[in-house]
């Protein structure tokens, strides 16, 4: 029983001393798949809105001790980031340190703002952060980890490192297969989260279910877009595992458009590959033809 | 005070010209209040508020890295306190902080809210309610207990996430009260006290249990002393929790509680103890409305043979000096119309028997607006 406990505690402690954390599970996938010995975890379970997470304690413990941290960086974190590496004390992971690892760096970053101003609601003006559901972009985020291991002393094979490369490519070509069917039809989003992958696919999007960015839509503003996405033809909605439901059911009602609330991350278990198949399939199946 | 203002002004605009812009994350928010209360229709007059509509708070701030090492963090702030005369202005955070100069530690030097307790550790703007509970206003004062000294925090670790926080401050300042500085006088404490025999020393220890990502609980044990320049001693002990659960964009259920005990001793005289505690529950209904309920609690000290207690402004909440149990309930409704403003509407009942043995029961409403605008820093848990 005390043994149990004993090697419970022990397996818990060793888990809060990863070399390498990681706030999305899909940046922690990455690391396993170019070094499986390296101890990492991710802060987010895959299930949360990134952009609206708390500063828990329990993330400033974790990051503590990390050796790197990686991030995705272009402003996502940025309401609980910064202040669980500064309380972490670790002076590696804050801003400039060695070990602070900014996966976005290397992103062809969509909808710049050069001048932004809160008016126009929840924007990111480096660029959409949203560029994890693109296979293109995340190659570029495998090159960048690949590198800020090597930056903090952390090995990986460089074997592991071009299959990976070639199992997206792999992937890129799989997924063009699977959207042929639907290539010529029009899409929706309900947030601007799909827009690297539209532009990975050369997918149509007529527009969006928010009026502003971040902002619950007005009943009137959700009328309109429903009658115009009648008049375009339009084929489904994607919308993210966060968006609201009411308003895409309400949508719904009004358009008798189908809507599919893909899950953004994979979650902590998952395989970031499998995982956008996944999400892949459930598009084209719910394509109305 | 007021050249203080013209300076940061100047220094402000300066900066505003140039590049350098970037490398200050400027800050700016207001609270406004519009209060009313029914006290002055019935036996205690003196004691109500200033009904109608002020701007109780304005805080300006800048924050920038110094160096390699340490961050400057400057906030001043404009108060018109719904309790008080007159306006005035006053220094809020004027601190050297650095997270890189010990590894798994955080230092503050200079002036800066002390770090015990819940509501003393974040700005007035960020509370989850209006106005103070009882306990708070008797203890420290209608906002955080702010002075000038030294802090230092070290994440301890454990299964349960353990930190520490020590302190040690001038003592100079202590109750954020009513009684300000007049124009051309000296500054004085706001307790109303002369410069101190001792330091204010502080310790909280703290722990978080995680049930997932997006809920958990924080609670942390409290103890601060100090002595004033009178020679009364002051130590206080407290316990405080919150309990967060967040769905997307907003806080599903949130439970906040703070209990504290004072001693006080007075030079040559026994000591007295009392107590209070708050307890608030909000229920998240959606992105934009929530509901909260707060339960406050305060037992004062035997007051029987302590006809002067009144005098160092130790017992009296809102000008009304308690004689035993003291409690109110207050509803609010809270409208986030962003996540940068928020509006919130609240009714308080207060009951108690104050100490001219006059039953006090009154009821007040509030209607807030928070707003802040340019880089406020993310908050803590």
């Amino acid at each position: 029983m005390y043994t149990k406990l004993a090697l419970l505690i022990f397996i818990f402690m060793s888990k809060l001393s990863a070399s390498v954390v990681t706030t999305l599970p899909e940046f922690a996938w990455i690391v396993h798949n170019l070094n499986p010995d390296t101890k990492v975890i991710n802060l987010l379970q895959g299930n949360e809105d990134p952009h609206f997470v708390d500063a828990s304690p329990s993330f400033v413990f974790k990051v503590a001790k990390a050796k790197l941290l990686i991030k995705n960086g272009m402003q996502l974190e940025m309401g609980w980031l910064p202040v669980v590496t500064q309380q972490s004390g670790n002076e590696a992971v804050q801003l400039g340190g060695k070990g602070h690892c900014d996966a976005s760096q290397n992103v062809n970053k969509v909808g710049v703002i050069a001048n932004y101003d809160r008016s126009m609601g929840d924007v990111h003006p480096v660029g959409n952060p949203h560029y994890t559901l693109s296979l293109v972009e995340m190659k570029s985020v495998i090159k960048t980890i690949a590198k800020c291991m090597e930056r903090v002393g952390l090995e990986y094979s460089k074997d592991k490192y071009t299959e990976l490369l070639a199992k997206f490519d792999a992937q890129i070509a799989n997924v063009k297969k699977l959207l042929k069917p639907i290539k010529m039809k029009k899409f929706m989003v309900y947030h601007t989260e799909f827009n690297y992958f539209l532009r990975d696919f050369d997918l149509i999007s007529v527009g969006s279910l928010e009026e502003v960015p971040g902002v619950l839509p007005s009943a009137v503003y959700l009328a309109k877009t429903a009658k115009k996405a009648m008049d375009e033809k339009v084929s489904l909605v994607l919308a993210s595992n966060v968006s609201p439901e009411r308003y895409l059911n309400k949508f719904k009602d009004i358009s008798s458009i189908n809507y599919v609330k893909a899950q953004m991350h994979p979650l902590s278990s998952d395989d970031y590959l499998k995982h956008y198949e996944n999400f892949i399939n459930e598009l084209v199946d719910n394509v109305s033809l | 005070m007021r050249l203080i203002l013209l300076m940061f002004l100047l220094v402000t605009s300066a900066f505003a010209q140039n590049n350098n812009l970037q490398l200050i994350n400027w800050f700016a928010g207001a609270d406004i209040v519009a209060s009313g209360d029914n006290l002055d229709q019935g036996a205690d007059k003196e004691n109500h508020l200033n009904d109608g509509m002020l701007v109780r708070e304005f805080e300006f701030s800048a924050v920038s890295q110094i160096d390699q090492t340490w961050q400057g963090i400057l906030t001043l702030a404009y108060h018109n306190e719904l309790q008080a005369e007159e306006e005035h202005l006053e220094v809020h955070e004027a601190m050297l902080f650095s997270s890189k100069l010990l590894p798994m530690a955080n230092v503050k030097i200079g002036k800066f809210f002390l770090g015990f307790g819940r509501l003393n550790r974040f700005h007035r703007h960020d509370w989850i309610f209006t106005e103070a509970p009882l306990v708070q206003k008797s203890f420290f004062g209608n906002e955080g207990v702010k002075d000038t000294g030294f802090e230092y925090t070290r994440l301890l670790g454990g299964a349960l996430n353990w930190k520490l926080t020590v302190g040690l401050t001038s003592g100079g300042e202590f109750k954020h009260g009513e009684a300000h500085e007049e124009e051309g006088e000296e500054e004085h404490d706001h307790g109303g006290n002369p410069a101190p025999y001792e330091p204010t020393r502080y310790l909280r220890a703290s722990n978080f249990i995680e049930f997932s990502t997006i809920e958990g609980i924080e609670s942390g044990v409290s103890y601060v002393e100090r002595r004033d320049g009178e020679g009364t001693r002051s130590s206080y002990a407290g316990l405080d929790l919150i309990y967060k659960k967040r769905v997307n964009q907003y806080i599903d259920r949130l439970v906040q509680f703070e209990v504290w005990q004072r001693t006080t001793k007075e030079m040559g005289e026994e000591s007295f103890q009392d107590l209070g505690a708050y307890l608030y529950f909000e229920k998240g209904l959606n992105r934009h409305h929530g509901l909260g309920l707060r339960f406050d609690f305060y037992l004062p000290a035997d007051l029987e043979e302590e006809e002067d207690h009144d005098e160092h402004g130790h017992s009296s909440i809102d000008g009304i000096t308690p004689m035993s149990n003291y409690h109110a309930i207050s509803l609010s409704y809270n409208y986030y119309n962003s996540e940068f403003m928020r509006t919130r509407f609240t009714l308080e009942h207060h009951n108690g028997v104050d100490v001219e043995e006059e039953e006090e029961s009154f009821q007040r409403a509030h209607l807030q607006f928070v707003f802040n605008i340019g880089a406020h820093p993310a908050h803590v848990y």
